[in-house]
């Protein structure tokens, strides 16, 4: 159905937020509150190198993506590292505060109008009554293939390995001879590229307009929270389903009878979490866990 | 001399709320960061009333039945939630709440607002209502630092110092939680009655997230939990916002949030101890 | 760090006392004692809506600063006041207080969310210091007081010239997508109101602010059978994500909008989807600028200093016109608010770069004429023209409900 379609593609663009945010929370404990802040830098960024200053598609993508890893590069030595091993949610207050300071800086720069980068090749594929976008399948593909470079590295890799071990027990993991510090920053700066790969995504999907960053940031927690606090695959998955949900809702003509008022498509995902939270409070995929 | 009036009034109303969300934040730390949507619930509870023709104490009993409601809703939430994700999903509780009223336009005329909000007759006049205000927030300090300084205040700081081990010593974290959201939903109850008929005007705009951050600076600045800091730091903040009108440095404003950065910066030993370990 | 906060917010208060003595007495005549004229602004400087209120901004500067070069007011100088509203009740109500109390302005430009309006409207009631809105378009501002008005064109009257548009091009089936804010309701319900016969509305929904993601009731809006759409948001970034999905998923009807939609930056965001598309705006605004109307004028000035318009050009045109309006009455009657509240009652009509326009026993403004553009290939380009009937005259005063 085309409702599957519509939410393949916005829960691409959920999944990559997410997916780096639960990362994030799973083994550093740590809010990220500027995230949709990060999203929109590395999209705005890539606009400007392909509008503004008209590079090939390729360094755009790079650019933004650079763009964003320095964000987060920032958010982590500035905002996260001093605090975060203190208490956890310290972190929530301080990127709460550069979220908002980077926002008063996009609206400085890029200002109000919102931009987007627009293919050329706008064709739309049609099969079996449904239709999608050729660059919407795009990215896509590109998000899927995204994601399971992650699962790689994460799963694969001597890097992964060394990251679930810090994500296990991170004391340990430094007894070991694994550098946590030093990890914590790179883990910071994937989510900064996965955000940034969002904000390309949106950018060409959408339009990036820069009061997009909060409901962004949102909606990637609500995923985080749903999934299971560190559980990145089931992150992933309630991405997709949250997507699913919103189309749905609104989508659907509920037993023939009536249609959801639109107003709520992004609240009743967000219901859906709150009363599901309730009755199984640690997610959807994570198994609870003996506390000694 | 009016605005100066106005300033105090500015303060006093919001002294009820901070000291509230002081409480609940420093006494017992929980991040509770959807209280503006309590007071959407205060808000449109007493004033839909009120435009339909009920008379002011129905209609502010009727607000307050309601605010209750939704506190002892989040109560629920944060009982069932790890504190993690509560704080999230207060965010979402708020966010639903202003969708429903965004959306319920046969009760609430959605994102129109209901305008000509009056003011009690009693106290109609200008100077009178800011005194009442002033007044009602003066009572409400002595109350909340009769509470602080009570058995329910010294519990709730023992479930913020150590969850675990208070409930061993037999203390009822649902009970004690219980009273610190619904005193938040009181804090707010008496901000609205006071705020909207103050400009004659209730909006949706008013209830969106950076009302909440503004709360959230005025408590970190002060040491959480701590009356007089936090009185003082209203004062302090609102004049702050005020007087940066007068002042005319445009990215100040919105990055007064630099000011939660900075007392975060400062007060991170407060905020969030570092629990002891042995 | 508290030494500092303390020491900070008492400079702040002091100055704020301070500010009273130093520019005279109570009354709107205070500013006759220093040879400067004050008018104040209100709008969202920051924040979501920060858009529009810095182009409304720039519309009033840019009126302030003509009159200020050709000499002023009876020789005295103007100076434009802006306080940030921010676009909800409270802080608009903080910034008039600020610039009735303290700065003591003579007329007020604003607010411009509705919201900032109806906040500022019982304190310049009480103040006797006239307030014009250039933008807001809440039915209850025509209520909001007598000193309160505004010129931005009726509800009534664009949704009456969206149905003679309508019914001329022989639509039947209306399908309207809305954000859920006060602006796009009211346009929504003028709409469903002023409906000629032979059409109705098959399709309508409120989304939420700031909705992006159309998809699914785009897919809904292809079973539906309808003829034209309307993309009613409350920015353009909402119009292109709206109208780039409708012709994602493959339906070719034809598309109107609103005055949001009348945005150079909207072709340049969505080239291909806004192709053929029809906003509803003046018929004054060119985008191009290149004639030798005042319009024109203005959209060059506006242009050389301030670069494109954030949001609309209509709507910084509309600002424009509130403040030469006001500047205008105060040269003849003074800076008395209650002369200056008769004045513009009895205006007849005025000359303004949106359209010839004049008030109406509530304030709200009648005159303001209305054509649909065309975007061709990105640009905007002039369509038709929408004539009023006149009936349409008398009707804004008893057509806001």
């Amino acid at each position: 159905m085309q409702l599957l379609i519509n939410a393949l593609i916005a829960g691409s663009l959920a999944a990559l937020l997410a997916s780096g945010l639960s990362l994030v929370y799973g083994i550093l404990r740590v809010f990220n509150l500027a995230l949709g802040q990060t999203v929109l830098i590395g999209g705005y960024v890539a606009w400007w190198l392909f509008d503004g200053m008209h590079l090939p598609m390729l360094v755009t993508i790079l650019g933004g993506i650079g763009a964003g890893a320095l964000v987060s590069w920032l958010t982590y030595d500035v905002f996260v590292k001093p605090f975060y091993r203190r208490h956890p949610h310290l972190t929530l207050v301080t990127t709460i505060a550069l979220g908002m300071m980077l926002d008063a800086l996009i609206l400085l720069v890029f200002e109000e109008r919102p931009r987007s980068i627009q293919l050329t090749w706008g064709r739309t594929l049609e099969f079996g009554g449904m239709i999608i976008g050729v660059p919407q399948l795009f990215l896509v593909i590109t998000t899927l293939v995204l994601l399971c470079l992650f699962a790689f590295l994460l799963h694969s890799t001597a890097f992964g390995r060394r990251i679930r071990a810090v994500a296990q027990q991170d004391t340990a993991a430094m007894s070991l001879g694994v550098d946590a510090p030093s990890l914590h920053r790179l883990i910071l700066i994937m989510s900064g590229v996965l955000a940034a790969c969002g904000g390309i995504f949106i950018a060409i999907d959408q339009n990036l307009s820069p009061t997009l960053a909060f409901p962004l940031t949102i909606k990637a927690y609500a995923a985080v929270t749903a999934g299971g606090m560190g559980n990145v695959w089931g992150t992933i998955l309630c991405a997709y389903l949250i997507a699913l949900l919103e189309q749905l809702v609104v989508g659907v003509h509920w037993f023939g009878a009536f249609y959801v008022p639109a107003g709520f498509q992004a609240t009743v995902p967000l219901l859906f979490i709150i009363i599901f939270l309730l009755f199984k409070p640690t997610g959807l995929f994570l198994r609870a866990s003996r506390a000694a | 001399m009016t605005f100066v009036w106005h300033l105090l009034f500015s303060i006093a109303n919001l002294i009820p709320l901070a000291l509230a969300y002081s409480f609940l934040l420093g006494r017992g730390r929980v991040q509770n960061w959807g209280p503006v949507g309590a007071a959407l619930v205060a808000a449109y509870g007493i004033f839909v009333p009120l435009s339909w023709g009920q008379n002011y104490l129905w209609a502010a009993l009727i607000g307050l039945v309601l605010v209750s409601l939704v506190s002892l809703l989040y109560t629920w939430l944060v009982l069932r939630l790890p504190g993690d994700a509560f704080g999230v999903m207060a965010i979402a509780v708020h966010l639903a709440i202003l969708t429903i009223v965004l959306n319920w336009t046969a009760v609430t005329r959605g994102a129109l607002g209901i305008p000509n909000v009056p003011r009690p007759a009693l106290i109609a006049d200008g100077t009178v209502f800011i005194l009442t205000t002033t007044f009602v927030s003066l009572l409400w300090i002595v109350l909340m630092v009769r509470i602080d300084r009570s058995s329910v205040g010294r519990q709730l700081t023992a479930l913020g110092e150590h969850d675990i081990y208070a409930r061993a010593l037999g203390i009822n974290r649902a009970a004690i939680l219980a009273v610190a959201f619904l005193l938040v939903g009181a804090g707010t109850w008496i901000d609205t009655l006071f705020s909207i008929p103050y400009i004659h005007l209730l909006h949706p705009n008013d209830y969106q997230f950076p009302t909440f951050i503004f709360l959230l600076t005025i408590v970190i600045a002060a040491r959480p939990g701590n009356i007089p800091g936090t009185v003082l730091s209203t004062a302090l903040l609102v004049l702050l916002r005020e007087g940066l009108r007068f002042v005319k440095v445009p990215m100040m404003t919105s990055s007064g949030l630099v000011f939660s950065y900075i007392p975060a910066q400062i007060r991170r030993d407060q905020l969030f101890p570092r629990p002891r370990t042995v | 760090m508290k030494r500092t906060l303390a020491l900070g917010a008492l400079a702040a208060l002091l100055l704020a006392a301070c500010q009273p003595t130093q520019t005279g007495t109570t009354g709107g005549t205070s500013s006759s004692q220093a040879s400067v004229i004050k008018i104040g602004y209100i709008g969202p400087l920051t924040g979501d809506a920060a858009s529009f209120g810095n182009d409304d901004l720039h519309g009033a500067q840019i009126a302030v600063d003509e009159v200020n070069a050709a000499g002023g007011i009876n020789g005295q100088q103007v100076e434009l006041i802006a306080e940030d509203g921010r676009c909800n009740g409270s802080d608009a109500a903080s910034a008039a207080q600020k610039l009735v109390n303290v700065d003591h302005v003579v007329a007020i430009i604003g607010g411009q969310c509705s919201s900032e309006t109806l906040a500022a409207a019982p304190i310049v009631e009480a103040a006797h210091v006239v307030l014009i809105s250039p933008v807001s378009s809440s039915p209850d501002v025509t209520h909001a007081g007598d000193y309160v008005f505004r010129n931005y064109p009726s509800d009534g009257l664009k949704g009456k010239a969206l149905g003679t548009y309508l019914k001329k091009a022989a639509f039947k089936k209306l399908a309207i997508i809305s954000e859920n804010t006060d602006f796009c309701q009211g346009i929504r319900s003028s709409v469903a109101k002023d409906l000629p016969s032979g059409v109705t509305i098959v399709f309508d929904e409120l989304v939420d602010p700031g909705t992006k993601d159309y998809r699914s009731l785009m897919t809904r809006l292809r079973k539906a059978d309808f003829d034209v759409f309307l993309a009613n948001g409350q920015s353009d970034a909402t119009d292109a994500a709206m109208v780039t999905q409708l012709r994602e998923l493959g339906m070719k009807q034809q598309i109107v909008g609103t005055d949001t939609a009348d945005s150079a930056n909207l072709g340049k965001i969505a080239t291909k989807a806004v192709e053929g598309m029809k906003p509803l705006s003046v018929p004054s605004l060119r985008a191009t600028g290149s004639g030798s109307t005042p319009a024109d004028a203005f959209v060059r000035t506006f242009r050389g200093k301030y670069g494109e318009a954030q949001q609309s050009m209509f709507f910084a045109a509309l600002s424009y016109d509130a403040t030469s309006v006001i500047l205008r009455t105060i040269g003849q009657v003074g800076m008395d608010g209650t002369k200056i509240k008769d004045a513009l009652y009895a205006m007849p009509p005025y000359h303004g770069i949106a359209g010839t326009f004049s008030f109406d026993s509530n304030g709200d403004v009648i005159g303001i004429p209305f054509a649909m553009k065309v975007f061709k290939k990105g640009v905007l380009m002039q369509a038709e023209l929408i004539p009023i009937e006149s009936s349409a005259m008398t009707e804004s005063s008893s057509s806001i409900q």
